[in-house]
């Protein structure tokens, strides 16, 4: 049986999943392949890393401060989890040593896994240090951020990658990152920290930015179709807003109430 | 990670989703009871997985200590107090005994503390140089602040009792307008990642990459 007041979601989510497979689809067998304008904060990600290969600097990466089972953050992770195999891929191509800093523990050995496997991609596996490319810090905010800060004091590094879930801590790494002159490129959902990483990062994703970043940095071209099926269901939630606003004026709340059902 | 590793890894992540998506949905005992199941294995794993994370982090620390570097005191200070978190939770069987609360409250307490409270002052010197009204985006931001500093600093109601009321109108219309769009497109973000790695389109945050 159907739980009530959920009948409308799984519509909505039944035919937004649709648009999207249906694009990705037309995508992949070459009917229609949209064309994606290239984020300003992704390409800064590629300058970044070449600025730190160029000052012989480091880059430090941190896939956030949640898990990959979060009711909330889980798609954040993962979006992080996938920029940054593209991340590990550029430093190794472009001689950057990288580091990434864990907070989760079930977040660890994925990550541990989507560089090593980046670094031999590139032909350079004897670049992946144990313990040390990926290093595990503290599942707790402030354990975190505190040896992230210090790991980034003592490497000096020159791009700073914050992706993924991050609490009031982002504010503290971004402004520290900011006085040793690391260029920043962030990225999140969290709404309460958006405002603090525009302020402190160079570049910043905002709310699902992330998640078209991760599909346009996919190695596989047709995946940047589905970012095109993201705009078609804001289209739809747009349309929905305008004509919901034009009948509540007029008295009426039929999309409220089907929204309800 | 092999391929045919992988593809399973992809199987049963899809059929896991599945479960999922019609657990939200639909009322069924077996259903629920499978979700349930499933939910509690997340938490075995995630309890497997922080002694994995412990074991990285004693590897890599004690690294530290052998090569006698600059880092050793940290790392030596780190271990310690690690093991003495740990030997007291297992002697005293409990993470609520007093022996252990009182070594969670004289040091990680007073050290998270330390650090939330050097966020104001990192927000006020990130606030000083993102609010400098250098371009039209800035000029912006810096009076959507001012707005939002009408609202809630006490003293510009005792200059004016219209300050606020403009602050409100401001939070009311553009900034939680705003907000909300964010919000509908972080939505919309996440129902797209979910689908590509339920198809098997994004295999990164299985591990491995593409």
């Amino acid at each position: 049986m159907l739980i009530a007041g959920r009948l409308s979601w799984l519509v909505v989510t039944l035919i937004f999943s649709a648009i999207m497979l249906s694009i990705l689809y037309l995508s992949s067998k070459k009917i229609y392949v949209p064309v994606i304008r290239e984020h300003p904060g992704i390409a800064a990600i590629k300058d970044a890393i070449g600025r730190a290969a160029e000052m012989g600097r480091p880059v430090s990466y941190s896939p956030g401060t949640d898990t990959l089972y979060s009711t909330k953050y889980a798609a954040d992770t993962a979006a992080a989890l996938t920029i940054l195999a593209y991340v590990a891929k550029e430093s190794a191509r472009m001689g950057s040593k990288l580091i990434v800093g864990i907070s989760q523990p079930t977040v660890l050995p994925v990550a541990e896994d989507v560089v090593r496997t980046a670094f031999t991609f590139e032909g350079k596996p004897e670049e992946y240090v144990e313990e040390e490319t990926v290093q595990f810090y503290s599942p707790d905010q402030w354990g975190f951020s505190s040896s992230y800060i210090g790991m980034m004091y003592r490497e000096k590094v020159a791009a700073n990658f914050l992706f993924g879930e991050h609490a009031a801590e982002a504010m503290l790494i971004s402004e520290n990152a900011s006085t040793i002159g690391a260029i920043q490129v962030a990225g999140t959902t969290n709404v309460y920290q958006l405002p603090l990483l525009l302020v402190t990062c160079d570049y910043c994703l905002i709310g699902e930015d992330e998640f078209a970043a991760a599909a346009y940095l996919s190695p596989d071209p047709v995946q940047k179709g589905i970012i095109f099926g993201q705009d078609l269901a804001k289209l739809i939630c747009i349309a929905l807003i305008v004509i919901g606003s034009i009948l509540v004026t007029f008295g009426s709340n039929l999309i409220s109430n089907l929204l309800k059902m | 990670m092999s391929i045919v590793f992988k593809k399973g890894t992809s199987v049963v992540l899809f059929v896991v989703a599945m479960i999922f998506f019609f657990d939200y949905f639909w009322k069924d005992p077996t259903l629920q009871g499978t979700a349930t199941n499933l939910n509690n294995w997340v938490v075995v794993i995630a309890a497997f997985a922080l002694g994995l994370g412990a074991y990285s982090l004693t590897v890599r620390h004690v690294q530290i200590i052998r090569k006698r570097g600059m880092l050793m005191p940290y790392s030596i200070a780190l271990l310690v107090t690690m093991f003495t978190f740990i030997i007291t939770g297992l002697v005293t069987h409990s993470i609520s005994s007093p022996e252990y609360s009182f070594i969670y409250n004289s040091i990680i307490v007073p050290a998270s503390q330390a650090l939330y409270g050097m966020s104001s002052f990192f927000i006020a010197s990130a606030s000083y140089r993102a609010l400098r009204a250098k371009s039209y985006e800035s000029l912006v931001c810096l009076a959507a602040a001012m707005f939002i500093l009408f609202l809630n600093a006490p003293i510009f109601g005792v200059i004016n009792p219209i300050l606020p009321s403009l602050g409100k109108i401001v939070w009311d219309t553009s900034i939680s307008t705003g907000m909300r769009a964010i919000l509908i497109g972080i939505g919309i973000g996440t129902l797209t990642t979910g689908l590509r790695i339920i198809i098997g389109q994004d295999k990164a945050p299985l591990g491995g990459g593409d």
